[in-house]
């Protein structure tokens, strides 16, 4: 279980103060999948940010699995990145010079303990129907199958949280449709918590329920 | 930091996505290598073989007409005419000093000889050249059968180039006199294996220098006694006496100079080297800002991309000590000519030796220099802001 309380984050500019979340509180189950929507600019990309230890909070509290990560040392959250959050981006995000599975995999690269789960991405792989194709470059694979290879690589820790921002941003419906039931099978199989962010209300209604967020703030679906 | 094959693969991935990038980097480490190991092995070589040649003069002291006693000394060991002549009353007196255990007169001259007309050195001798130089031992045929029979005994390559052997006939001297070869001596790897050695008298009168002599080696019974003897040459009139000691140490001096200009332009080298790499390495980690911001946001902490850009320097240092390793031992004699002009007296055989260690120091430093070029792009890639990173999507 995910657990955020008064999530704030302003960016400070020379002119102004952006003030980008002005008190977020959410509870994500797991294996449950939250639909995080909004106009552009609302602040989905900030908080997936703040949840994906990407960056801190201005205030407020991030819990993952009861652990608060806020205030964690950089090497601590580098831990936590690694092995308790998986985070898809809009373009997959893979790196050019390895083959599909080398980039499943490199979480694990940063790993000391890694030695005995050198099985693990492939099956990763196979669960995102890319059994075959592990040995392809990130060129050499559509826009489709990248975004599975994220995915893939996302999961590989089995997190206990799994973030994405706008996934599908980059695909056709009909794959953004596919991508999407992939997150949804998975998360439930896995009992992960997810939180994904998107534009497109056909997606959302996929999900078992959908946030929404405006100017900073929950305006529906948020906790308290 | 871990699993070193997936992270060498990792690190190298971008060194082959940029082949020309890569090898110019390479390149550049190669020549810094190359001309650090050149020098280091050159002087060592170098002193070896000096010391080996010295040590086969078979002599302590070389006593010649007053000039400038370094150049009598490498033109004697060289080989070559050396215009200046000491009377052969000087070697009585040489003789009858007490702490001379045995001494040879020499008598040198250049000239052309052989069908093909090449520049030999002459060389007279009498039978004390060959209880200095006992290693000068005779593989075919035999000695002198008389002081002024007009035989002539072969060094070792002196028989090779010009092709004769005992029993042959040479023409020798300003007057063609034909001369029998009557022997050949086995190889000593010094000067003397490409000489001509004729019989003291024969070599004076055919060269019309009766009574005249380049010089006299000299082997004392202590090495103790080498000052009182100087002070006695001293005061011979028109005569200077030259240890080979100060000759060592003189010309090892000028070898060093040289060296010096040599480490110089070997250390501009590695600064230009070590740019190569830190301005490769920059651009690098510039044009992969995006993937170390993904690899953070995936858990690698600011320490393994740190250690993750050094081994990739890392790798370049390498391959560039190698190569330049390789260069070195296929290339030195570039470097071993270069010295032949600047130096007064070069010993013959290589000059460069590579051996293990500096081959280990050479790789050593050139990993060195590479992580030290690595260091800055290093911190960039450390210190990259996934948060930021990240959101600047294609
Ligand atoms: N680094 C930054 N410095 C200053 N302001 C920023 C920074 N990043 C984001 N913002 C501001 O924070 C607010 C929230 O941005 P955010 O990227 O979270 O929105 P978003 O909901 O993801 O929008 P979109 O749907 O367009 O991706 C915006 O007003 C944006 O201008
Ligand atoms: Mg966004």
């Amino acid at each position: 279980m995910v657990e955020i309380r008064g999530l704030k984050k302003s960016y400070p500019l020379a002119a102004e103060t952006v003030e980008a979340l002005r008190g977020v509180s959410l509870v994500l189950r797991a294996g449950e999948m939250v639909a995080l929507v909004g106009s552009s600019g609302s602040g989905k990309t900030t908080l997936l940010n703040l949840l994906g230890c990407l960056d801190r909070p201005t205030d407020g509290v991030i819990l993952l699995e009861g652990q608060e990560v806020q205030a964690l040392g950089e090497h601590r959250l580098a831990e936590v990145r690694r092995r308790q959050v998986g985070i898809v981006f809009q373009d997959a995000a893979l790196i050019p010079t390895i083959t599909a599975l080398e980039n499943v995999g490199l979480p694990f690269s940063f790993d000391r303990w890694s030695g005995e789960r050198a099985e693990i991405p492939a099956q990763m792989l196979s669960l995102v129907g890319l059994a075959d194709k592990g040995g392809r470059y990130p060129e050499e694979l559509s826009g489709g199958e990248r975004q599975r290879v994220a995915i893939a690589r996302a999961l590989v820790y089995r997190p206990s949280l799994l973030l994405a921002d706008e996934p599908t941003g980059n695909l056709d419906s009909e794959n953004g449709r596919r991508i999407f039931a992939l997150f949804r099978e998975l998360v439930a199989k896995h009992r992960i918590a997810a939180l994904v962010a998107t534009h497109n209300k056909d997606l959302a209604g996929m999900a078992d329920r959908s946030v929404h967020l405006r100017d900073g703030r929950l305006v529906d679906g948020g906790d308290r | 930091m871990q699993a070193i094959p997936g992270h060498l693969r990792l690190a190298t991935s971008d060194l082959r996505r940029r082949p020309l990038r890569t090898s110019l980097c390479v390149l550049g480490v190669a020549l810094s290598t190359t001309l650090l190991l050149g020098t280091v092995s050159l002087h060592s070589g170098y002193v070896r073989a000096l010391d080996s040649t010295i040590e086969r003069m078979g002599y302590q002291v070389l006593v010649t007409a007053k000039g400038c006693p370094y150049e009598a000394a490498s033109l004697v060991m060289r080989g070559g005419n050396v215009p200046m002549y000491i009377d052969e009353t000087t070697f009585d007196t040489i003789l009858d000093n007490p702490d001379v255990l045995e001494a040879t007169r020499l008598f040198m001259q250049g000239m052309e000889a052989g069908d093909a007309n090449r520049l030999m050195v002459f060389m007279g001798v009498d039978e004390r050249f060959r209880s200095l130089k006992p290693w000068m031992t005779l593989q075919r045929g035999s000695w002198f059968s008389g002081d002024t029979s007009e035989e002539a005994i072969l060094g070792y390559n002196a028989a090779s180039i010009l092709g004769l052997n005992v029993g042959d006939r040479l023409s020798v001297g300003p007057a063609h006199r034909p001369v029998t070869i009557h022997g050949v001596f086995d190889r000593s790897g010094t000067q003397d294996d490409g000489m001509i050695f004729l019989p003291l008298p024969f070599a004076q009168e055919l060269f019309d220098r009766q009574g005249k002599l380049t010089g006299v080696g000299v082997r004392l019974k202590s090495l103790d006694r080498v000052q009182p003897f100087l002070e006695k040459m001293f005061n011979l009139p028109s005569v200077q006496a030259i240890t080979m000691t100060q000759f060592r140490s003189t010309v090892v001096q000028f070898v060093a100079t040289s060296r010096i200009l040599l480490m110089l332009s070997a250390l501009v080298a590695s600064l230009i080297g070590a740019l190569g790499v830190l301005n490769a390495m920059t651009m690098s980690v510039s044009e992969r800002l995006r993937e170390f911001g993904l690899m953070k946001a995936v858990g690698a902490s600011a320490g393994d991309l740190f250690g993750l850009t050094l081994l990739e320097t890392g790798c370049l240092g390498l391959l560039g000590a190698v190569l330049g390793t390789v260069m070195t031992a296929l290339g030195g004699w570039v470097l071993e000519s270069a010295l032949r002009q600047v130096v007064p007296f070069v010993p013959p055989g290589r000059l460069i030796a590579v051996d293990a260690v500096s081959v280990g120091g050479a790789m050593v430093a050139a990993l060195l220099l590479a992580v030290v070029a690595g260091l800055y792009p290093a911190s960039r890639a450390a210190r990259v802001r996934p948060a930021a990173i990240l959101r600047q999507t294609a």
